[in-house]
């Protein structure tokens, strides 16, 4: 892996790979979700859905049809850290794909026709969202979890927010996402290298300067208290998803609960599944996730349950958290975590777009792309006390607890 | 994509697929048995005995053989289809032997403890119920009934509560005996390793399972038969519906046209389907169309996302596009970026060692596994007449079924 500079200071991040001839071309801007206020949440989102629907220099029809003549594909993504768009395509026409996906960040035409209908097509999204038992308890925990900060909604925003986000805000905030000041490149793929600095430098160097992002005013959420919060659900089965406050990607602690997570819910012989699923039979859908974010994080418990559980499950949750603070883990299920977590990391890395993910995301929110493979080095230094400290100060915590009630009465 | 394959005495296929550029490989387990195989009073079988195979066997008994492959940096699952049972464990490369000996054991000597059935149980009825909480399952439930009439195509993967809730040991005992015969499995592995070594392995724990008879099963050809158009009121927020007929079987030379036809129709963003019904109309938030592979007959299958007042315009637009290829035909232009795509997704799928051994084990137990090289031979010859005629001879309107979900509150302004 190397990077280079372009003329505007843009950064590029290359990965050269030696397997089938595939490429995936990456911009990355660190204006995102994170960056917004509640009365524009969902301008990321939109801004780049609309970016990719046409250019001054191309209709919706020859951008949709230059994209698919050399076979490539085009997509827009939104995190809640970071946002732009990738690029796949066979390693012959990287030339062309650059200079298809240049028009895209340097000249899209943002038209009142095509926001209306993005809008119409997000506020269907957050509909659909309410007809998915996982997403409305997620999205329910998120406003508790993060009380009127960014990551307190869905990256979609909400249906007042996205009625509300005019022309005039997008283009304003297309400028602000995509200017050299916020931008990098990252390219994998079994291509040569000066093919790509100077096919970048020939059409990315023209992108222009601008505000460099503004880290959000995220004031760190505490909660002084448990909060519960019950639902009455549309569905068959109820539901509990469980979250605590937990670090951020920077923070010294942030590997020693990732490994707790894959102990505690990540993998098919953690803790919770053992347990709920194995040994009780009390769910199908069981396990635990820990985001990394930039700003602070969380660590959260998902059970998919029969209505008549919910108690007996909560209980059983309590009780493996408090076993996990208690007791030391042992080396070996420390070890066999380690393990697992690098096995998982070289699957997820098998493929051009995902290396271009991964590498991209590392050097955008300032880890730098070569930490990437140093991060397995620091899994490695954790201790199995540095995984007792942590759990002891995440779960002294208060958690918030979303209920969905099955609609099925007992 | 060349393979290597062997075939066993006993019957079993092994496809061993190297790979030298690959850090993770993948075993892949293909077992000839799903939902099609199951009688009315069996619905769902194929899928529990897919859980139970992982609740202990001669040698890991309990959850030892998912945490010994775990330990060993492996990740485990199995999935269930219509027409076939699939295990597979992705592990780094210096795993590999291990996790063989452990899925061998899992096939051949599961125990089967009444105890874990009846734990089991519990474990698969929530799965049902979470399943018919998603709307799109519940769709391609009804969608799969509606265009299957004679087929056992149209039984249910995930299979009936009720049934799941009182099946005995016996019946599940007998199932698996009747179908996890090494005759009815395909193994194929891919990655970076030493085949004889590997082979080695295969040779003594997958080769040594005895011969068994395997039973015929019926082959129901599917009729052309009259579009059935379904709508269902439901606890959803915007309209789904999956409109599709039937296509060629696996074994008809259409099926290399299939996927080319299909792309144009509604495959990308240039196809006919996006560019009038979203793009143009804006009828639709989305809209996607795919053939689907299947031993007896394949299906054409069209997935829209929509604001349900536009329903009626929705199905008589994607009749129009249809139509309006059968009568005027495909550009050139549209069948070569067709060709391009299909080409340069197949680029893309030979990255992960699960796809590759995917690929070639499905091939392999299908019975056709000259397919992929086929396959793109054939591609370069399919010219737009061949698409037209595609159409014309699975297309009628008055066959293609059409499976709604609307919100409740639509029911009166449909009707009306």
């Amino acid at each position: 892996m190397e990077n280079f500079i372009l003329k505007n200071n843009v950064k590029i991040v290359f990965n050269k790979t030696s397997g089938a001839d595939v490429v995936a071309l990456r911009v990355v801007t660190s204006v995102s979700v994170v960056n917004e206020i509640l009365n524009n949440a969902g301008i990321s989102y939109i801004t780049s859905k609309l970016m990719i629907r046409s250019t001054k220099n191309r209709s919706n029809e020859i951008l949709i049809n230059d994209i698919e003549n050399i076979g490539a594909q085009l997509y827009a993504f939104t995190d809640y850290d970071i946002s732009g768009f990738c690029m796949t395509f066979t390693s012959e026409y990287f030339n062309k794909a650059v200079e298809i996906l240049s028009d895209v960040v340097l000249n899209p035409t943002l038209d009142d026709k095509n926001l209306f209908f993005e809008k119409q097509k997000v506020i269907a999204i957050l509909k659909s969202r309410k007809d998915n038992i996982g997403d409305v308890a997620y999205d329910e925990f998120i406003k508790l979890f993060y009380y009127k900060t960014p990551y307190a909604v869905p990256v979609f925003g909400t249906n007042i927010s996205v009625k509300k986000i005019s022309r005039e805000n997008v283009k304003h905030w297309y400028e602000y996402s995509y200017n050299s000041s916020n931008i990098l490149i990252s390219v994998s793929g079994n291509i040569n290298k000066n093919v790509v600095k100077k096919s970048l430098e020939k059409y990315f160097s023209l992108v222009p300067d601008g505000m460099k992002s503004k880290k959000s005013a995220f004031n760190n959420v505490q909660h002084y208290k448990p909060i519960k919060k019950e639902i009455d659900g549309k569905f068959d089965q109820s539901y509990i998803y469980m979250g605590f406050q937990a670090p951020s990607i920077f923070d010294l602690d942030f590997i020693p609960m990732k490994i707790a997570n894959t102990i505690l819910g990540g993998k098919m012989s953690s803790r919770l599944f053992i347990e709920l699923r194995e040994n009780f039979g009390l769910a199908y859908e069981v396990g635990s996730i820990y985001p990394p974010r930039v700003e602070g994080s969380y660590f959260a418990i998902y059970v998919g349950l029969d209505k008549k559980n919910i108690d007996l499950v909560l209980d059983k949750i309590y009780e493996i958290l408090k076993n996990f603070c208690v007791t030391e883990i042992s080396d070996r299920e420390l070890k066999d975590a380690k393990i697992y977590i690098k096995s998982l990391y070289a699957m997820e890395r098998q493929t051009v777009n995902k290396q271009s993910y991964y590498y991209g995301w590392r050097e955008i929110i300032g880890q730098g792309y070569e930490y990437d493979t140093e991060y397995l080095n620091d899994v490695n230094k954790i201790s199995t006390k540095d995984i007792l400290n942590i759990t002891n100060k995440i779960f002294s915590k208060y958690p918030v607890t979303i209920i969905i009630n099955s609609q099925i009465e007992d | 994509m060349r393979a290597k394959t062997v075939k066993y005495k006993n019957g079993l296929k092994l496809v061993l697929k190297n790979n030298k550029n690959n850090f993770i490989a993948s075993v892949v387990i293909f077992v000839k048995v799903g939902s099609v195989n199951e009688q009315f009073f069996q619905s769902g079988l194929s899928h529990f005995l897919e859980h139970l195979m992982f609740k202990g066997s001669k040698n890991y008994p309990g959850d030892l053989a998912c945490k010994n492959i775990e330990n060993m940096g492996g990740y485990i699952n199995a999935v269930t289809t219509k027409e076939y049972t699939m295990y597979y464990v992705n592990i780094q490369k210096n795993g590999m032997k291990k996790c063989i000996k452990i899925l061998a054991d899992i096939i051949q000597n599961p125990l089967f403890s009444k105890y874990e059935i009846d734990k089991e149980r519990k474990v698969v009825i929530e799965e049902i119920r979470r399943y018919f909480d998603n709307p799109v399952a519940v769709l391609y439930e009804k969608f799969y009934e509606s265009i299957y009439v004679k087929s056992t195509l149209k039984n249910s993967v995930i299979g009936k509560l009720q049934i799941i809730e009182n099946i005995s040991y016996k019946e599940i005992y007998n199932y698996y005996k009747m179908h996890y015969v090494p005759s009815n499995i395909v193994l194929s592995i891919s990655g970076d390793f030493n085949e004889l070594k590997i082979k080695k392995v295969v040779d003594e724990t997958f080769g040594k399972f005895p011969k068994r008879f395997l039973p015929t099963k019926p082959l129901f050809v599917e009729d052309v038969h009259n579009r059935k158009d379904v709508i269902d009121y439901g606890k959803v927020g915007i309209g789904y519906m999956l409109s599709g007929f039937l296509g060629p079987s696996l074994d008809e030379e259409d099926i290399y046209i299939a996927n080319l036809a299909v792309d144009i129709l509604g495959g990308g963003k240039s196809s006919r389907l996006y560019r009038s019904l979203y793009e143009e109309k804006h009828l639709v938030f989305s809209i996607v169309s795919f053939f689907v592979h299947k031993k007896e007959a394949g299906n054409i299958c069209i997935m829209s996302v929509f604001n349900p007042k536009n329903m009626m315009n929705i199905k008589n637009e994607i009749k129009n596009q249809i139509q309006n290829i059968i009568d005027i035909g495909v550009t050139k232009k549209e069948l070569d970026r067709a060709k391009l795509s299909i080409k340069t997704n197949l680029n893309f799928s030979f990255e992960t060692s699960i796809d590759v051994a995917e690929n070639i084990g499905y091939w392999h137990l299908m019975n056709n596994s000259n397919f992929m090289t086929k396959y793109i031979r054939k591609l370069n010859k399919i010219t737009t007449t061949d698409i037209k005629d595609f159409f014309e001879k699975y297309y009628l309107s008055k066959t293609i079924s059409n499976v709604a979900l609307l919100p409740k509150t639509f029911a009166s302004y449909v009707r009306k």
